[in-house]
């Protein structure tokens, strides 16, 4: 299907056009901050009725590639950036919309110095997100993959807090490291077949042209942004710790590009004698699982215990793309889509938790027996993280973890214990919060602002709606 | 007869600027800096229009040769001095200090290195050379404090001495063996010859290494790091901004019309060169605590980066070069517009200590600056990526893997070091209060980002041009 109304242009360009009128918004920082708030979340709102709106145009049924968008960029080497869309990337985008719009409706009370800057480099970042999730061929695909990364890195540096400044150049290098090796094997592709559309993947052999080097490099470089042994030290020494919830979100979108890179990229045919060592990725996975689920059991930080929820199913749908069954892939798309509205409602809860906390110096807490919608959204938020049916990840999670456990019956098994002892460490946390203590000065005054609430109860009828149907909300033309 | 004198008016108008200002210096009595860098500008304006008109039209083609390729790289040379002259009367006001002086240097070394970009003739190198280093050696004594700049300029009269010497030397040798010195009979000449002699080779090694030296790649870049460090911000500029291209246009054009015979020759040499200038440049700024040193060593290691890339001297290797440069340039010229806007109580300041926490005062100037240094690092998606990417390609298409490991390692390197800038600038807090920033200073800025932007959305047209220009040398 040919796009002619250039829409996945649109819905990159909005958020950049966003960007450029925040930066320029009037008023001293304070209030300049806030108009720059306003425009990113009017900006984010619009984005989201694009979405919907490309939905409908699209055919829900076809799990192909559609709305192709082909934009010439060079001439001499010849590159072109293509653009097109299936249900999946579309997910992708709706839900990392939904979770900054969170994040940004959480952070604009707040957060007074430095709002404007939070907010223009946010909305770099959702356009280049919304670049990379549309991306179709390989060249569109390295551009985004790589250019995340500028917006992430200043984020981090200039809202992170993060007291060792050298984790921050190490960070950076790291992935430029990484996007290197994507871009090496970029090339090799682009000189031995051509800048191909990612729906053609499938005509890099493995045995010819340097194909075990390409898809070498491309497995190596696309990883390592998943905090799996042995990079998780460079990605989780960094996220883990910091307190910016909207920052915290969108550095926990760096292992989702990832993981929607290997959904597209890997290959569906793959050697034997290649297959045999997916194993090995098994072991260390569900090694690298169990230890950060066991950490986060221990580890008294609410932050960490958000951070290895996500990080455990990221690792988790890693192993799932490496079944390579289309149901499987598809059953990756749906349930990422609930674990990063479940992952962004319990950040933006819990730093709420925290600021009030912190502000009356209560941390024995107690705070959800006095705080009643903050109570309903967070144990709503919690039970559906752990795997009650209530979102979309129950389903997904269970075919997804079946079908590794069919596959090799200890892994599944280890994989399943991991995730109960990640569940185990969030219900800890809750407990925490809904065990009464008489002296906390917490009280009915600090519960959840009302409009934040309602948007939190949306938010939670998006997940429960995505539980009953994925794509409930499309209404076919 | 005056067909000739028309076709030579841009060069008149750079050697009129001369005596010109030297009137105004004389008779005028309220003269300011800004006398000077109107008329500067005026003479500039002038001459790039006239070499625009008269772009392939030659009155002594057998000494210098006017093409399309040159006049382009000439003028992009002129217009960046044009931009540098326009915010340097800013720091002459400023600093309320003559400027007579400076801008008379650097219209003459406009001259001069007018005639490297279109020598036709070994002669003409021989002479424009000199000049060209008589003029740094003028330039970097501008500074009025000459105890701090005595070493220096003694040390660069001695190596400029030394490397003009060597130039000679290879002329001489050249004209010994062929008795000519025009590029053509000099190329005809080793081109028939069935082996060329040590002496070629000696001859071509000794003229190469005087502009490897005038190119400041390493190891001979230390004069260009000292004039950095000691120069006032007018010359560091100058000297940073306009001759790279000239020397390249000179080079190319030296390769392709006179040495074509020793291109196998010549470009492993440059490579390694170009290694050494990578290493050291990305090395040396990973020390660096001052932001403009920190940036000639950058400019040491993008020269070196876009040598050590070099893969044959094809046309498509010249576009490759010439895109890398100008994306280079481009991004260079944003980085010194800005230090023009590192200014407190009427002091420019470079050492990190005073600018850092720089963004929180100056947000836009930083965001400029925060542009210009990631397309230095040639991080997506900026101009310096879309720099590299047909560089990159070209070495992968050529399968040159140690190449590509050894340039993605010093890329990493400067990455590091620019992430220095980075920090000061934007993650820390701010130590110093800053001077109100010009206007001419933020015009600029956007008018550069501006460039950046349209090379990043349309690369083909600049890809167009050159593709055009390249296909003109001869």
């Amino acid at each position: 299907m040919i796009n002619s109304l250039a829409l996945l242009s649109l819905i990159i360009g909005i958020p950049l056009f966003g960007m450029v009128f925040a930066l320029i918004a009037k008023g001293d920082e304070n209030f300049g901050g806030k108009n720059s708030s306003d425009v990113a979340i009017f900006t984010i709102i619009t984005n989201i009725f694009m979405i919907w709106r490309i939905f409908m145009v699209i055919d829900e049924e076809n799990l192909s590639l559609q709305l192709f968008e082909n934009i010439s960029w060079l001439s001499v080497p010849p590159v072109s950036l293509v653009f097109a869309v299936d249900n999946i990337s579309l997910l992708m985008i709706l839900a990392v919309h939904l979770i900054v719009l969170m994040g940004i409706i959480a952070v604009r009370n707040e957060l007074q110095a430095g709002l404007k800057t939070l907010m223009v480099y946010t909305l770099l970042f959702l356009s280049l997100s919304t670049g990379f999730f549309v991306s179709a061929n390989i060249f569109s695909f390295y551009i985004f993959f790589a250019a995340m990364l500028v917006p992430l890195f200043m984020l981090l540096g200039i809202f992170g807090e993060l007291k060792k400044a050298e984790r921050l150049n190490i960070f950076l290098i790291y992935n430029i490291i990484g996007a290197g090796l994507v871009f090496t094997a970029v090339l090799l592709i682009y000189k031995y077949y051509g800048n191909i559309n990612l729906n053609n993947k499938d005509i890099i052999q493995w045995q010819q042209n340097k194909g075990m080097l390409i898809y070498g490099l491309l497995a190596l470089g696309i990883i390592s942004r998943i905090p799996i042994w042995p990079f998780h030290y460079f990605i989780s020494s960094i996220s883990a710790r910091v307190h910016n919830p909207l920052v915290f979100i969108l550095i926990s979108l760096l292992p989702l590009s990832s993981i929607y890179a290997l959904l597209r990229f890997w290959p569906t045919e793959i050697p034997d004698f290649i297959s045999r060592q997916f194993i090995w990725v098994h072991i260390i996975g569900t090694v690298t699982i169990l230890f950060i689920s066991l950490i986060s059991l221990i580890n008294r930080d609410s932050q960490y215990k958000i951070f290895a929820f996500i990080n455990v199913y990221y690792i988790l749908y890693l192993l799932g793309i490496f079944i390579r069954e289309q149901l499987i892939l598809q059953s990756i798309g749906y349930a990422l889509f609930g674990l990063l509205i479940i992952f962004g409602g319990l950040e933006i809860v819990s730093a709420y938790i925290y600021s009030q906390e912190k502000i009356h110096e209560s941390y024995s807490s107690g705070f959800l027996c006095r705080a009643k919608r903050l109570s309903l959204v967070y144990s709503f938020l919690t039970f559906a993280a752990i795997g009650f049916p209530i979102s979309s990840m129950f389903t997904n999670n269970f075919l997804i973890l079946s079908k590794i456990s069919s596959a090799n019956i200890q892994i599944g098994t280890f994989l399943m214990f991991s995730c109960l002892i990640v569940s185990a460490s969030l219900i800890k946390e809750m407990f925490r919060l809904k065990t009464d203590d008489k002296e906390s000065s917490l009280g009915k005054d600090d519960d959840l602002p009302l409009g934040q609430f309602v948007f939190m109860m949306f938010v939670i009828f998006v997940l429960m709606m995505s539980f009953i149907r994925p794509l409930w909300f499309v209404i076919d033309e | 007869m005056l067909q000739n004198w028309f076709i030579m008016l841009p060069e008149l108008l750079l050697f009129l600027f001369l005596p010109i200002s030297r009137l105004v210096d004389t008779y005028r009595a309220n003269k300011t800096s800004r006398t000077f860098s109107t008329l500067a500008q005026i003479f500039l304006l002038g001459t790039i229009l006239c070499s625009v008109v008269f772009y392939n039209k030659n009155v002594f083609p057998d000494f210098w040769h006017n093409t399309a390729f040159t006049t382009l790289l000439k003028n992009i040379a002129y217009f960046l001095a044009l931009l540098w002259f326009y915010l340097s009367s800013k720091w002459f006001l400023n600093k309320n200090r003559p400027s007579y002086k400076f801008y008379l240097i650097c219209f003459f070394m406009l001259l001069a290195l007018n005639f490297i970009a279109s020598a036709t003739s070994l002669i003409v190198l021989g002479i424009a050379i000199p000049l060209v280093c008589i003029s740094y050696y003028k330039l970097i004594l501008r500074h009025w404090d000459f105890e701090k700049v005595k070493k220096v300029s003694g040390l660069y009269a001695v190596a400029g001495i030394f490397f003009c010497c060597l130039l000679w030397g290879g002329i001489w040798i050249i004209y010994k063996q062929i008795g000519a010195l025009g590029y053509a009979e000099i190329s005809r000449y080793y081109t028939g010859a069935n082996s060329i002699n040590i002496y070629g080779y000696i001859a071509v090694t000794m003229i190469i290494s005087c502009i490897i030296f005038l190119l400041a790649l390493a190891p001979f870049h230390l004069w260009y790091i000292n004039f950095i460090s000691h120069g006032v911000l007018p010359v560091c500029g100058f000297i940073s901004l306009v001759p790279p291209l000239i020397y390249m246009c000179g080079l190319i054009n030296l390769v392709k019309l006179c040495f074509p015979a020793f291109a196998d020759f010549l470009v492993p040499l440059f490579n390694i060169f170009g290694f050494i200038s990578l290493f050291i440049g990305a090395l040396s700024a990973n020390y660096e605590s001052d932001i403009r040193r920190l940036f000639s060593f950058l400019s040491v290691y993008a020269m070196g980066f876009a040598f050590a890339s070099l893969n044959d001297f094809s046309d498509t290797s010249i576009i490759y070069l010439l895109i890398f440069m100008i994306s280079f340039l481009s991004s260079l010229t944003g980085a010194y517009t800005v230090f023009l806007g590192f200014k407190s109580k009427s002091e420019y300041l470079s050492e990190f200590s005073g600018i850092s926490g720089f963004s929180h005062l100056r947000p836009y100037m930083s965001a400029a600056l925060l542009i210009f240094i990631f397309s230095f690092m040639g991080l997506v998606p900026t101009a310096g990526f879309f720099a590299g990417l047909p560089i990159i390609d070209g070495l992968i298409a050529n399968a040159s893997w140690i190449k590509i490991i050894v340039l993605f390692t010093g890329v990493i390197f400067a990455i590091n070091a620019c992430i220095h800038i980075i920090r000061n600038i934007w993650f820390q807090n701010p130590t110093t209060k800053f001077d109100r920033a010009d206007k001419a200073i933020y015009i600029c800025l956007l008018f550069n980002v501006i460039f950046v932007f349209m090379i990043l959305l349309n690369p083909d047209a600049l890809v167009g041009r050159l593709i055009y220009v390249v296909g003109d040398i001869k």
